[in-house]
């Protein structure tokens, strides 16, 4: 696995290199990277947000307030009120319950479901492995946000579609990652021995292929995440992924757009949600690249 | 060499196949169709719809309707859209200058920012310079262009009531109103486009910094900035030439949402109305078209690592 | 000075105006007066000219200048392009296969109809809402020698467009036997509006129509913006009228893309010498309501149209435009409803008591105060009633927000813990709104649950169309055609297949029948008052809050006062040939 394929593959614009690492030294990493930890906190603190969006938001999302029309923040409302009356921080968190949901299990779905379907296809080889690849093949070369775009369309718009969209769109790049890693690590020396000496296919999937694919599988999915909180709100700010009365975030902006004369804070806030946490998971999956991939590591990138 | 072309333009073949086949499958599943779409406000009645269903040949079996299709996007005949009759080919070729234009000015300003500010940031790395620069790198990653379109539209028409000029214009025509309308959109657009192309530069200029010849030509007694230029770029050029041929998708991507908050009608704004208005043939004849430009983009990124490679060679 | 010179001369024309306007006929009577309201003096062709310019003045209800009530000026000038934003989507030109809005709004500068209704600036006292029939391509107003037969008479010298294949012929009695047999052989028009018996050629300049039974509506549909007069040369080259529009009116179409522009020039063997005034006219694709509206201030657009603005979005217009007339329309403009509904055949909609405390359980005028701030809103009941009320009628008990009342209708039906489903698509984001405000205030006051549903606008559209919606919807009635009684047989009679919500109900087909058959006016007027008592009482459907239509437009424009029956959708097309430009 070349970079050149990994960036390919994802779509992204992200340079990986593909060796795997040891978990204790990169934690003491960890402690020497502010950024990265500080990137930790603030997901880790909007993922609790959107957790306990129930008992941390003031309002009801959904309450409507007649005579609040897109009041600008204030202390009743910290980050002021819609068109409806309603209040937009408790709105925002609902929202990063949607836009977090969604990226999250996407994610996690996509790489799992890649990795999967590249371990088999690298595991077995074969014709199978030829037909996945080239499956493989032909739904990378769709750009990934139209394809996502034509996915949400013939399934219907809701966030749960959404989710499905970004995960298909993310299992070719994850399973040629995948394929890759098994292929390179049944051609060591050990792995051969292990299955010359009669181990069972299983158990060298499970002993010598999975803990060296999962820092790899990580890394891709740190970096995917950035992108899915993105495309998520790419297609809900087009009318495509989250229906009123749920809020999500790339709506909300879509919203503002209707109204941002009396309203510009509808316009501003939830830019700067999404902008913010984007940020904040990116600068998170740089630190967890650095901190498992070895070839990076010597370098200062671990400290931005 | 040519060997080589011929089996890699060969090899596009199934994948192009396998593109349309599955745009096809899934453009037929979405809900509802174009004729559908045009009985918007009751416009037409059952019996119009049916009848132009059958005119139109979607009532015969999905094999068929997709042989013939296949057919003639060979001859790169691409039909007439359910939609609104016109040709497609007519309305791709009205339609891509737009979006060349925004994908041309997107990527020369994206270069034009990203591969000094990372060669420089590599050079001097650990710098404020260095510092500054990867932050505009993670922010350009971070911040989604649809949100700085909708700022920037928005703001321009409540601080300075102006808004971009709609339409098609030209730019050889009317130049000051195109720049008025691209300005915009391809420096959002570019900037985005900066930011991985300005990371992966500064990446691979630390990596071949750390290479062995570099060293040797240090040793030599060459200054920094001759090893640069002459060594360096030279080899950091590769993966970045890689990134930003990939980046294509991205560009075609993101010209989806920038054409429609800039309101240009170019091949985002048509893929986007075609699955709006289930046309079903556009869709396919779009996405068929990304994916050969996308596998024709890779082909000429490898026959180009050749060329800046010698040692590279092409089998 | 000049300003004062001119309103002496308004005050003059309208004088003369009115004095004649007393011929003219109301809708109402339509179909019993169309004898009696030929002017005669429109026969002949020639522009009527700036003289014909009604002043704003004296105000209907329901209409304010909120900003630089437009003068006019005395003469008018030839040249110019006006510019619009306008919704291009329509697949078709075919008006009679597509009766979408979209369809005709491109093709309404390209054809004349046989009649038609005065454009604003024509009418004595300038209305809106109002239809006041002349003749068009006819020559004058209809014969009616026994009920359901008419003559008509051809206007001489008018010409087709100089386009191929029509190339500029003779408009001919031939052509419009042609017309209308094409139209009634569409299912939708032959069955129900247009039920064609014969159409003969008498004379080379008459053609006698024989209608299945009599219909006080034919005169009224032959003045709809969508029954145009065709030539038969584009359907023997294409099959029918999907791809060319090419008629007898002031504007030829030169370039159409669906979804992105369209572009007329003037026809200049206009049969109305010296019109149109402009040279042609460009329009540009209306994006969304926020695009359009940062158009116009941007003076993109000579004119900008808004539904349903708040007070600070006016207020942004306004102040960045303050040279720009603005017109608001509070009521009636009547081309579409908002409307909620349920399938009359099933629950909830089987039951009034349910429907009725679905309506009163929730606030419009609150909605309405939220979302348009201190500009005025309306509750415009279910169905278009401008032409049959002098003034806004009570809606009824329906529409009083009272949840005490609401509840108990819930209990006496037994259903206390209701939980019911509709659809609905985003034709705005107002609309959207409005929903979720509905959604909250039912849940919070009578504790019912509502299944909002947003889907996509085609798939709702269908639904509407084919009559197959599930439980109910909130939406967009296109009363179409414009003409209300005959929109209402088509959406409300038993026996038509869109009737969407299964009302089967024989008062109210009762009614139909008579308001669309008897040509006594004072007969039609009581079926009507018949028919709105059902639609309100009931209530099959109601409307939602709406705010007023405005309309704004440049100095620069002159002589543009919109007219609903001559506008396709709401959009203020019309009249194009009417209007001028100052460069």
């Amino acid at each position: 696995m070349t970079s050149r394929e990994t960036s390919v593959a994802l779509g992204f614009e992200y340079y990986i290199a593909p060796l795997p690492s040891r978990w204790r030294r990169s934690l003491r990493l960890a402690r020497q990277n502010p950024v990265g930890t500080l990137s930790l906190v603030v997901v880790l603190g909007l993922l609790l947000s959107a957790v306990f969006a129930g008992q941390l938001a003031p309002y009801s999302p959904t309450a409507v307030a007649t005579g609040l029309r897109l009041e600008g923040p204030s202390g009743e409302h910290l980050l002021g009120t819609d068109q409806l009356g309603r209040d937009v921080l408790s709105r925002m968190l609902y929202g990063a319950r949607v836009s977090l949901r969604v990226s999250f299990l996407s994610v996690g779905i996509g790489t799992l479901a890649g990795a999967v379907i590249g371990m088999i296809s690298g595991y077995f080889g074969g014709w199978l492995d030829l037909i996945v690849q080239r499956v493989m093949d032909i739904v990378m070369s769709i750009p990934a946000f139209l394809f996502a775009l034509v996915i949400v369309a013939a399934l219907g718009t809701s966030s749960t579609n959404v989710l499905i969209a970004i995960a298909v769109v993310l299992i070719p790049g994850t399973s040629r990652v995948m394929r890759a890693v098994v292929l390179q690590v049944r051609s060591r020396a050990y792995v051969e021995a292990a299955s010359a000496s009669g181990a069972s296919g299983m158990r060298v999937i499970a002993r010598h292929i999975v803990p060296n694919a999962i820092d790899e599988m990580l890394i891709l999915a740190s970096v995917a995440l950035g992108a899915a909180i993105i495309i998520e709100a790419a297609l809900s700010f087009l009318g495509l992924g989250a229906q009123p009365p749920e809020a999500s975030w790339g709506k909300m902006l879509a919203e503002g757009r209707g109204v941002y004369e009396k309203g510009p804070h509808m316009v501003w806030i939830p830019s700067i949600v999404i902008s913010v946490t984007v940020l904040a998971v990116n600068m998170l999956g740089d630190s967890v690249r650095d901190i498992l991939d070895p070839k990076v590591r010597g370098g200062s990138e671990t400290r931005f | 060499m040519a060997q080589y072309i011929v089996r890699r333009l060969l090899l596009m073949v199934p994948v192009l196949v396998g593109v349309s086949l599955l745009v096809f499958a899934l453009a037929r599943v979405l809900p509802g169709d174009v004729f559908v779409a045009q009985s918007v406000n009751s416009g037409l009645s059952p019996e119009a719809r049916e009848q132009l269903r059958e005119e139109a040949g979607l009532n015969r079996p999905l094999p068929v309707q997709y042989l013939e299709w296949a057919g003639n996007a060979v001859r790169l005949d691409f039909g007439e859209s359910l939609y609104n009759k016109q040709s497609v080919n007519k309305s791709l070729k009205r339609a891509f200058p737009i979006t060349l234009e925004l994908a041309l000015l997107a990527s020369l300003i994206g270069i034009a920012i990203a591969i000094p500010l990372g060669v420089i940031s590599a050079a001097w790395q650990g710098s404020p310079f260095d510092y500054l620069s990867r932050f505009f790198g993670v922010l350009g990653l971070s911040v989604p262009n649809f949100v700085i379109g909708t700022l920037t539209i928005s703001y321009l028409a409540l601080w300075f009531h102006w808004t971009p000029p709609g339409g098609k214009t030209s730019v050889f025509e009317e130049p000051w109103l195109n720049i008025q309308q691209f300005v915009f959109p391809s420096l959002i657009l570019g900037a985005s486009f900066s930011a991985s192309i300005m990371r992966m530069t500064r990446s691979t200029v630390l990596g071949v910094l750390r290479e062995d010849y570099i060293r040797t030509a240090r040793a030599k007694g060459l200054y920094p900035r001759p090893i640069l230029i002459g060594h360096v770029l030279r080899n950091a050029l590769l993966p970045v030439l890689t990134l930003a041929g990939t980046q294509v998708g991205f560009l075609l991507g993101g010209s989806v949402i920038i054409e429609n908050i800039f309101s240009l009608t170019g091949i985002g704004a048509i893929t986007f109305d075609a699955i709006n208005n289930r046309d079903y043939i556009v869709i396919q004849a779009v996405a068929t078209l990304a994916a050969f430009v996308f596998a024709g983009l890779n082909l000429l990124i490898d026959l180009s690592y050749a060329w800046l490679d010698p040692r590279i060679r092409l089998a | 000075m000049d300003r004062d010179r001119e309103n002496n001369y308004w005050k003059r024309i309208q004088r003369r105006q009115l004095l004649k306007g007393a011929a003219v006929a109301g809708v109402g009577a339509a179909g019993l007066a169309l004898v009696g309201c030929g002017d005669d003096d429109n026969t002949k062709n020639t522009p009527t000219g700036p003289a014909a310019t009604a002043t704003p003045n004296p105000k209907v209800d329901g209409i304010a200048w909120t900003q630089n009530e437009p003068g006019s000026k005395l003469a008018p000038k030839a040249g110019g392009t006006l510019k619009y934003g306008a919704p291009l989507r329509a697949a078709t030109l075919d008006p009679i296969k597509s009766t979408s809005f979209e369809t005709a709004n491109v093709y309404t500068p390209v054809y004349n109809k046989l009649f038609r209704g005065k454009f604003g600036s024509e009418m004595a006292v300038w209305n809106p809402w109002k239809l006041e029939l002349q003749p068009d391509l006819a020559a004058s107003m209809p014969e009616n020698p026994s009920p359901g037969v008419y003559v008509i008479k051809v206007r001489p010298g008018v010409k087709w467009q100089d386009v191929a294949p029509v190339s500029g012929r003779a408009f001919t009695a031939d052509d419009v036997k042609f017309t209308l047999e094409s139209y009634a052989k569409s299912a939708e028009f032959g069955t129900v509006i247009l039920p064609l018996d014969k159409v003969e050629v008498t004379a080379p300049d008459t053609v006698t129509v024989t209608l299945k039974q009599p219909r006080n509506f034919l005169i009224p549909l032959l003045a709809e913006c969508r029954v145009v007069m065709l030539p038969k040369e584009v359907a023997a080259a294409d099959g029918d009228f999907s791809k060319k529009a090419i008629g007898t009116g002031p504007f030829i179409l030169s370039e159409y893309t669906a979804g992105t522009s369209a572009a007329y020039k003037k026809n200049p063997n206009y049969h109305v010498q010296g019109r149109p005034y402009i040279d042609g006219i460009n329009y540009d694709v209306y994006k969304d309501e926020a695009t359009s509206r940062a158009n116009f201030i941007a003076d993109k657009y000579h004119i900008g149209r808004g539904d349903g603005l708040g007070s600070d979005q006016l207020k942004t217009i306004s102040d960045a435009r303050k040279d720009a007339v603005i017109l608001r329309m509070q009521s009636r403009w009547q081309t579409s409803v908002f409307h909620t509904a349920f399938r009359a055949d099933k629950s909830p909609g089987n039951d009034p008591r349910l429907v009725k405390a679905l309506s009163k359980g929730w606030d419009r005028q609150a909605f309405g105060k939220l979302t348009f701030g201190t500009e005025p809103f309306n509750v415009l009941g279910p169905y278009p009633w401008a032409d049959w009320f002098d003034k806004e009628p009570d809606l009824g008990d329906a529409y009083r927000f009272d949840p005490t009342a609401a509840k108990a209708l819930l209990s006496a039906a037994g259903q206390t813990d209701l939980k019911v489903t509709f659809e609905y698509a985003q034709y705005s984001q107002g609309l959207v709104d409005q929903v979720q405000f509905m959604k909250e205030q039912l849940k919070t006051n009578l504790g019912v649950t509502l299944d909002a549903q947003l889907v996509d606008i085609v798939a709702y559209s269908t639904k509407l169309a084919t009559a197959s919606v599930e439980n109910g919807a909130v939406g967009f009635i296109g009363t179409i055609p414009r003409y209300a009684p005959l929109s209402a047989i088509l959406l409300w009679h038993s026996t038509s297949t869109r009737n969407t919500y299964k009302i089967k109900d024989n008062d109210m087909d009762a009614a139909l029948d008579k308001l669309t058959t008897s040509t006594v006016p004072a007969d039609q007027k009581q079926a009507f008052q018949a028919f709105w008592n059902i639609l309100v009482g009931r209530p099959y459907i109601t409307s939602v809050a709406e705010g007023p239509t405005y309309f704004m437009w440049s100095p620069k424009l002159h002589n543009y006062l919109p007219n609903e029956y001559h506008d396709p959708g709401g959009w203020g097309y019309q009249a194009f040939e009417n209007v001028w430009l100052d460069a």
